[in-house]
């Protein structure tokens, strides 16, 4: 397999001048670390100017990211990224505009949100590192955790199942789908840098390991596995593909060619005159 | 100034879902315009969504009017099915007309007992003479010939209603209006004639706020649909594609809210709509916005509560919620329209303020101010220097939530090279650096209050009528039932009195209010609600005189001016 | 986890050795420094030292193959277009694989680990290459590599390893939103 070396548009700016400098609070070894760098390298990669990105988030550990980044940035409330990300796409279509968070905010608190995010298929990226921990309030259970893990606030576990967030996205209208591994930089990388490309909501779940509190989730990276297939167009098999996996299926899933919501639209340069003729009587 | 009592004329038409009478009283209205008369129509409704009793409540009037009166000098019924909830708010008396279709039931026994003067009219026969003729029409007629309107003035309505039917219907509509014209006459009504067809504008107070945040620059609005605020929202929808923005519908509060954030973040100045209970899921944004610096208005359209309470009234009880609802110490602006047609200018001015200032702005306005329409001299536009102070050039060192004197930072857009910066709901230092140090936490808490309480907001806070050692301090849709209360009263009584309308209920106006209650001893504090909400304000933040009273009490009924100007002129009695 | 496809290190081309050598020692530059950040950020100073210090030894690295390239013009590609036999370039150490408080003996077998990765790389381009030059280059960052696994292993000599408690921490994590 030789492959030529033909090196494409050449990079502007290095990885790491997206990085704002700012250290992060996460621990080490957490899975975000790696978010981050395949983040930076991933727009590195689409040479995206920093003034014309904006990346929003909500709470928790993974939404701190905004921070971290030499770009525009909306650290917002608890869950309420992505009708924050909505508004900023919806009236500065010019922008490229990221989310990011975490299981607990995108799929708990901020639930409803994806679910009308995927309807309406805005032209941005989400971004969702799941640990299947709330990580900054020190280890409660989330949507994605399982029903048997012990916790303080759970003990004995939640008895309640998990939420499937690929499904819900297929299911909703997201327009591209994938799941990737933060340990994986190479392959988030090129699914961010895909996702960020493709038109219209993309959903990228990333299992970003919490070592502080699910110091197990270390061994997803023996986990984890490519598909055996390449990503399909069909949202229902997709479904199918996703709901009888293992859960540790990396790559993407699904892209789909959906119409995208909120184009310009053309100005009429005599509107203000004909809002004082409509209450004329 | 408002109408004189004996120079307005009230009609009720009454009648159960499909009579059409909330048509028949936008008809009236805009006829009445075109007479060069002034008016004001609100809708009342019953329970149900469909096919329950309605009244469209019209009151015409030489001068311009803003609140309904205390009587009905005309009460039709198309019928009478399920009128006696609506009847609370109907009041006749000795001098009323009722009119009643002798092939329906015999009229409620509140009315009857009224000794109002009791008029049959077959409206179901002379609608049914027409082919296709309806009922409401034969009402319309009916009614516009005692308000003593021209034929043409009618016949202009209906052609402008629904004219886009077609030439048949509009013929059969006029025919069937023609025929109750034909049998009425001329009764007790204002003089008619004294003003212009087309120089009158017909507007609610929603689609009045709607207009004015567009003039202020409103390019981008969020929506979830609330009763009675939802009208602003589906006004803007279109024009605001006119004019180049955008109307987005958000799955809920939380979401309109934070996404009327994220719009304006980007730069474009942007308004979401609610009521009392949208408000309350919104108050975490509002909080953000106040934190991160994001100009924001919200406009809340109170009715009724708590929790859902009574959708379709109106009550001034959502203050203590728009002032203390947020946690933290949260500088923001609180505004409030006093009339339908002053929608237009508070709407605009709080963009202004929101704009300026790089904080959240509630417009307070109610049910009855947002839904009541009203037929008004047109409202002029008016010229705010509205202008964010951008970050254009990004200087080294470059901070975002600078120490200013005036507390306002220059804000970067995003695609502004070298400003990028994370605005953020955490405390930060001026660099926009998430931050828990006390003197970053003090000195972000002083910025953010001093450019909300330093701010000029010129004459706009409140609006000052008449002189002397009593004041009566109101403010909302109350006012202009004040004002009309006030011109009832005798010289003597209102040479001593000075009416203050509160336009800007928050940042708190300590100097401006001393200068407006110099020589005052006596206040009297009037507001629709059940505790007496401005009054505590008032008593917490502003040095009053010694004697101060209060009236107050809450909906779901408007105050009506003889209510008001009883209690003003046993006030001044005391 | 599996290897995404079978590293054909037959076929590298002088240029494509140059660059993933380069594209590596830079990899490990970064990596470490942000290492050293971590380590730096959550108190453990010791660890940072060490993590900074291997940073400026890949940078050093990184300025000799830059020097064997001459004139050749070495541009960085796509993330994805560089083929490592696993998931990563074979000298950037696992960020999961750390914790806040490590021993330096600990921070230096994972070094370790990433020298011998990389010469591992180097040596099977050296072995399995067609093209003698591309052969000699690979030799020659092999021998590299095998140098700083000499260093790692003296110095791992000299740090005691971890107490069988090293990660126990009396007090609770904090919670800070």
């Amino acid at each position: 397999m030789v492959r030529r070396m033909s090196v494409a548009a050449p990079c502007k700016l290095k990885a790491s001048d997206y990085k704002s400098g700012t250290k992060p609070v996460w621990c080490p070894g957490c899975g975000d670390f790696h978010v981050l760098a395949s983040l930076t390298k991933a727009i590195a990669a689409l040479a995206l100017v920093p003034e014309n990105l904006a990346v929003v988030s909500g709470i928790g550990c993974s939404s701190r990211i905004p921070a971290y980044l030499n770009c525009y940035g909306f650290h917002g409330v608890h869950g309420r990224a992505l009708p924050l990300a909505t508004g900023l796409k919806v009236a500065r279509p010019d922008l490229t505009v990221i989310c990011a968070g975490g299981d607990g905010d995108g799929f708990s608190i901020g639930g409803n949100h994806l679910l009308h995010a995927c309807r309406r298929n805005v032209d941005i990226t989400y971004v969702v590192m799941d640990n299947e921990i709330y990580g900054m309030t020190k280890g409660q259970p989330s949507p994605t955790t399982a029903p048997d893990w012990d916790s303080e606030l759970a003990p004995g576990g939640t008895g309640v199942s998990p939420f499937h967030p690929l499904v819900i996205a297929l299911a909703s209208g997201a327009n591209f789908v994938a799941r990737t591994f933060a340990g994986d930089v190479k392959g988030t990388t090129r699914t961010l840098a895909e996702a960020i490309g493709h038109p219209g909501f993309s959903f990228v779940q990333i299992l970003s390991p919490c070592v502080t509190f699910r110091p197990d989730q270390r061994e997803w990276k023996n986990k984890v596995h490519p598909p055996p297939v390449t990503f399909t167009t069909d949202p229902a098999q997709a479904a199918r593909r996703v709901m009888t996996d293992d859960g540790f299926n990396i790559g993407v899933l699904y892209k789909g060619s959906r119409d995208i919501y909120g184009q310009a639209v053309e100005r009429n340069a005599e509107f203000e005159r004909d809002l004082d003729a409509e209450f004329l009587v | 100034m408002t109408g004189q009592p004996g120079m307005s004329f009230s009609v009720a038409l009454l009648g159960k879902g499909g009579a059409g009478v909330i048509t028949a009283g936008d008809m009236l209205l805009a006829a009445a315009a075109r007479c060069g008369l002034y008016g004001l129509m609100i809708r009342a409704v019953g329970p149900q969504i469909r096919g329950g009793e309605s009244a469209a409540l019209v009151r015409l009037s030489s001068v311009p009017v803003e609140c309904l009166d205390d009587r009905f000098d005309v009460v039709l019924g198309i019928d009478w099915k399920q009128a006696e909830q609506l009847l609370s708010e109907i009041a006749v008396d000795a001098d009323s007309i009722v009119v009643t279709d002798p092939a329906e039931d015999a009229v409620p026994h509140s009315i009857a007992a009224s000794g109002a003067v009791l008029r049959q009219l077959e409206m179901k026969e002379l609608a049914e003479s027409v082919s296709g003729g309806r009922v409401n029409m034969v009402a319309l007629g009916y009614v516009a010939g005692l308000a003593g309107i021209s034929q043409e003035a009618i016949r202009h309505a209906i052609e402008k209603n629904i004219g886009r039917k077609g030439r048949q219907a509009v013929d059969v509509s006029v025919a069937a209006a023609m025929l109750g014209f034909s049998r009425s006459q001329r009764s007790a009504a204002p003089q008619t004639g004294g003003g212009q067809a087309g120089n009158r504008w017909m507007i609610s107070g929603n689609h009045a706020t709607g207009l004015g945040a567009l003039r202020g620059g409103v390019r981008f609005a969020a929506a979830y649909p609330i009763t009675p605020a939802t009208e602003i929202l589906e006004w803007l929808a279109p024009r605001l594609k006119d004019a180049g923005g955008t109307l987005t519908q958000a799955e809920d509060e939380l979401a309109s809210i934070n996404m009327a954030i994220g719009a304006s973040y980007g730069g474009v100045p942007s308004l979401t709509a609610t009521s009392g209970p949208g408000l309350s899921l919104m108050i975490e944004g509002l909080g953000l916005a106040v934190c991160a610096e994001i100009p924001l208005v919200v406009v809340n359209v109170m009715r009724a509560g708590p929790s859902t309470g009574i959708p379709t009234k109106p009550e001034q009880s959502d203050f203590n919620a728009a002032i203390y609802g947020l946690h933290g110490d949260a500088p923001h602006i609180v505004v409030a329209p006093n009339s339908v047609t002053d929608c237009v200018y508070t709407t605009q001015w709080a963009v202004h303020l929101a704009e300026a200032t790089q904080a959240p702005v509630i417009v307070l306005s109610d049910q009855f101010i947002g839904q009541a329409i009203v037929v008004a001299d047109p409202v002029p536009a008016i010229s705010f220097f509205t202008k964010r102070k951008v970050a254009e050039e990004i200087p080294e060192a470059f901070e975002r939530y600078a120490i200013t004197a005036d507390g306002i930072s220059p804000m970067p857009l995003p695609g502004t090279a070298g400003g990028q910066y994370t605005a953020d709901g955490l405390e930060h230092s001026a660099a926009a650096k998430p931050s828990g140090i006390a003197s970053d936490h003090s000195a972000q808490l002083d910025k953010r209050a001093r450019k909300i309480a330093d701010f000029d907001y010129g004459q706009h806070w409140a609006d000052i009528e008449g002189a002397g050692e009593l004041a009566i301090l109101t403010w909302g849709s109350t006012a202009s039932v004040v004002r009309e209360a006030l011109q009832r009263l005798p010289d003597k009584v209102t040479g001593r009195l000075k009416l203050i309308t509160l336009r800007l209920l928050l940042p708190v106006r300590q100097e401006d209010m001393a200068a407006a209650l110099d020589g005052v001893n006596r206040l009297l504090v009037i507001e629709q609600n059940h505790t007496g909400q401005l009054y505590r304000f008032l008593r917490a933040w502003y040095d009053l005189p010694a004697d101060v009273d209060t009236v107050h009490r809450p909906g779901p009924g408007v105050f009506r001016p003889g209510e008001i100007a009883t209690r003003i002129d046993a006030w001044c009695g005391e | 986890m599996s290897n995404t496809g079978k590293n054909a290190s037959q076929n590298f081309t002088q240029t494509e050795l140059l660059v993933h050598a380069l594209v590596i020692e830079l990899e490990a530059v970064q990596s470490y420094k942000d290492l050293a950040e971590q380590m730096e950020q959550c108190g453990n100073t010791e660890v940072a030292a060490l993590f900074d210090k291997m940073s400026k030894l890949e940078a050093e690295h990184a300025e000799k193959i830059r020097e064997a390239a001459g004139d050749v013009e070495l541009t960085e590609l796509p993330p994805w277009e560089y083929r490592w036999p696993g998931l990563e370039p074979p000298e950037n150490i696992d960020l999961a694989g750390v914790h806040y408080l490590m021993t330096p003996h600990q921070a230096l077998e994972l070094a370790l680990e990433n020298e011998l990765s990389a010469m591992a790389f180097f040596d099977a381009i050296a072995h399995d290459s067609t093209d003698d030059q591309v052969g000699s280059l690979a030799q020659e960052f092999g021998d590299d590599e095998r140098q700083h696994v000499a260093w790692m292993k003296e110095w791992l000599a000299k740090y005691p390893p971890p107490d069988d408690d090293w990660d126990y921490d009396p007090d609770p994590p904090a919670a800070i939103d």
